[in-house]
């Protein structure tokens, strides 16, 4: 088993403003393992960068634990609050890079010297500090614009900056607040990949936070689903992805792997007698399933929709499927089907 | 040439340009005042302008009675009127300089006169700098001195310069009110001399000199408040 390296225990945040309170996150239980590229979604205003700001104490909780790389940052469930001494923070808070939707660069001070800035209470010499700055920035590919300003450079590349800064202090965590957000969908996925990059070269933990479902998809392992405050869903991602039943949660996936709303889309005139709907990786194919239905068990089978989503980097098939037979070879078939790899679920259409 | 300036600024000519009511005296005067307590004013307000973004309740060290205090006394003397002012500190300016009258008697009002309304500037000018540039500067582990004067001063450090620029300005404004205790300068040549004396000649070079004054002050602030400024592209 890996170790947890970021633990929160029913973290509770609340605002309390002149005419009322604002309960931003509601009890939430989150881990996340050591290499884990761990997404949280949801709206706007769902509390996520609350959330996700108590890990490294920008935002204090009101209540819960928090615990991070096995050190106790905060801890509050009797009401008696317990918290990292504010040195100590400083130090730890080095261990967990930050990257912002509007990058938060100093715009006064050049490329570089953003960098050189993080390193600033480093046990590195001024010469030292000048040259891991190059090498961040090598990594993010932008070693040529070392001496510019950050107003100088496209969004993308202030971005970039921003993960070398993040990066400087060699942290076990980076967490990613809406990265990118502002971000055309180029750029965004440029940064999404070599967040990928840095988490499989460095084996850094990557908390994301988004609001768009795409950028989970193509990177995250695990992901959890935040509505009003509250965490509603975590979980492996394709898991999530085609089992969730959770409306706000397909309502982030989208339809494609929905089978009821898409079966109401296509309005079929006819309906068969039995529908099912196959998800599958490509390492699940084997035989060819419709016709060995139809061999063994006499059963037409018929594709009514397909549709292949990527998730991180791998195809996964969903199929809609009409059965039609009699209701002693259909069992069968769905047995059949069921002892295989793939995914099966068995569609009941109430209207 | 020198003959027509004679003839047309005759007082002007008689007032000479040493001895003790000549024109570099007074031109040294001002500069002395406008250099000195712009130094202890800016320091002073440079300060309190500081705490009053760090105090604030959306600042790095929220603190509302540190806040309140330092609000209250910026408030205070921002509400006094400077001529009022002189009178008001002179057993302070007494105190600390062992005369109520004289150029260097004229620093102390000066400096309390000037202090606060820097310390607003100073204050509008902080809060200018994106608190998500302060979030992001903590999530690296940044020491509350390298909030202060790594962010917020350097970022806001064009802004500060233009400030800075409009503070000294008012500041040439007070110096010629200094003139009442006896600090002499420009100001007082214009109204003592000149004005006074129905000697308008005196009046009008005194006020040119002061006019030139201003304008080197706002072209140099001017260009340094560019030069320090890369937040936009050029
Ligand atoms: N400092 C704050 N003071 C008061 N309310 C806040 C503060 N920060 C966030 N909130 C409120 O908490 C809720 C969650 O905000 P946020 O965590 O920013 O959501 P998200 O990142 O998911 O968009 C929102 O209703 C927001 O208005
Ligand atoms: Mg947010």
């Amino acid at each position: 088993m890996t170790e947890n390296i970021i633990e929160l225990d029913k973290v509770n945040v609340k605002f309390p403003l002149k005419d009322k309170t604002i309960h931003a996150v509601k009890d939430v239980s989150l881990s996340i393992k050591k290499g884990d590229i761990f997404g949280v979604v949801g709206y706007s205003g769902a509390g996520k960068s609350t959330l996700v700001r108590t890990i490294n104490l920008l935002q204090k909780p009101s209540s819960g634990i928090v615990k991070v790389l096995g050190k106790e940052f905060y801890k509050n469930v009797d009401g008696k609050e317990k918290n990292i001494s504010v040195g100590d923070l400083r130090k730890e808070r080095r261990n967990i890079g930050m990257i912002f939707q509007h990058f938060n660069l100093l715009n006064e001070r050049t490329v570089q010297d953003n960098i050189a800035f993080a390193l600033k209470h480093s046990k590195l010499k001024e010469k030292e500090i000048i040259n891991k700055s190059i090498e961040l920035l090598d990594l993010v590919g932008l070693k040529e614009f070392a001496k510019s300003y950050p107003a100088q450079l496209s969004g993308g590349q202030q971005q970039r900056v921003a993960i070398a800064r993040a990066l400087a202090n060699d942290p076990e965590i980076l967490i990613s607040d809406e990265a990118t957000s502002a971000l055309d969908p180029e750029n965004t996925n440029q940064i999404l990949d070599l967040l990928k990059k840095i988490n499989q070269k460095l084996g850094l933990t990557v908390v994301l936070i988004t609001h768009e479902m795409d950028a989970i998809k193509r990177i995250c392992n695990n992901v959890a689903i935040m509505d009003s405050g509250e965490l509603i869903e975590k979980g492996n991602i394709m898991d999530i992805f085609v089992h969730s039943t959770n409306p706000v949660t397909r309502k982030f996936i989208g339809n494609s792997f929905d089978a009821i709303s898409i079966l109401n889309s296509l309005n079929l005139s006819k309906k068969p007698d039995a529908i099912v709907q196959l998800t599958y990786t490509s390492d699940d194919i084997g035989s060819p399933i419709i016709v060995e239905l139809y061999k063994q068990f006499g059963v037409k089978a018929n594709i009514i929709y397909s549709n292949i989503e990527v998730l991180q980097d791998k195809p996964i098939g969903t199929n809609l499927i009409g059965i039609d037979g009699n209701q002693d070879s259909i069992k069968k078939a769905l047995n059949y089907l069921h002892e295989s790899n793939i995914k099966v679920t068995e569609i009941k259409e109430e209207q | 040439m020198k003959e027509w300036f004679i003839t047309h600024f005759p007082n002007v000519v008689q007032l000479g340009w040493t001895g003790d009511t000549g024109w570099a005296n007074s031109i040294v005067q001002t500069l002395f005042m406008t250099f000195w307590s712009a130094i202890f004013g800016g320091i002073l307000g440079l300060i309190f302008g500081i705490a009053l973004v760090v105090f604030d309740d959306n600042g790095i060290l929220p603190n509302k009675i540190i806040f309140n205090i330092v609000d209250k006394i910026v408030s205070f003397f921002r509400a006094i009127p400077f001529i009022i002012l002189l009178a008001f500190i002179a057993p302070f300016t007494q105190f600390l300089v062992g005369t109520q009258i004289g150029t260097t008697a004229a620093l102390v009002p000066l400096a309390f006169g000037v202090f606060p309304f820097y310390a607003r500037q100073v204050q509008v000018a902080l809060e200018s700098v994106d608190s998500g540039k302060i979030e992001a500067a903590q999530s690296i582990g940044a020491t509350n001195w390298d909030l202060i004067f790594g962010v917020y001063v350097k970022e806001a450090r064009s802004e500060l310069v233009r400030v800075s620029t409009v503070t000294l300005i008012s500041l040439i404004g007070l110096t010629a009110m200094a003139g009442a205790i006896g600090a002499g300068g420009l100001g007082n040549t214009a109204i003592s001399y000149g004005y006074n004396r129905f000697a308008s000649d005196t009046t009008l070079v005194a006020t040119l000199l002061v006019v030139i004054l201003v304008i080197i002050i706002q072209l140099i602030g001017d260009f340094l408040a560019r030069k320090l400024n890369h937040s936009i592209k050029k």
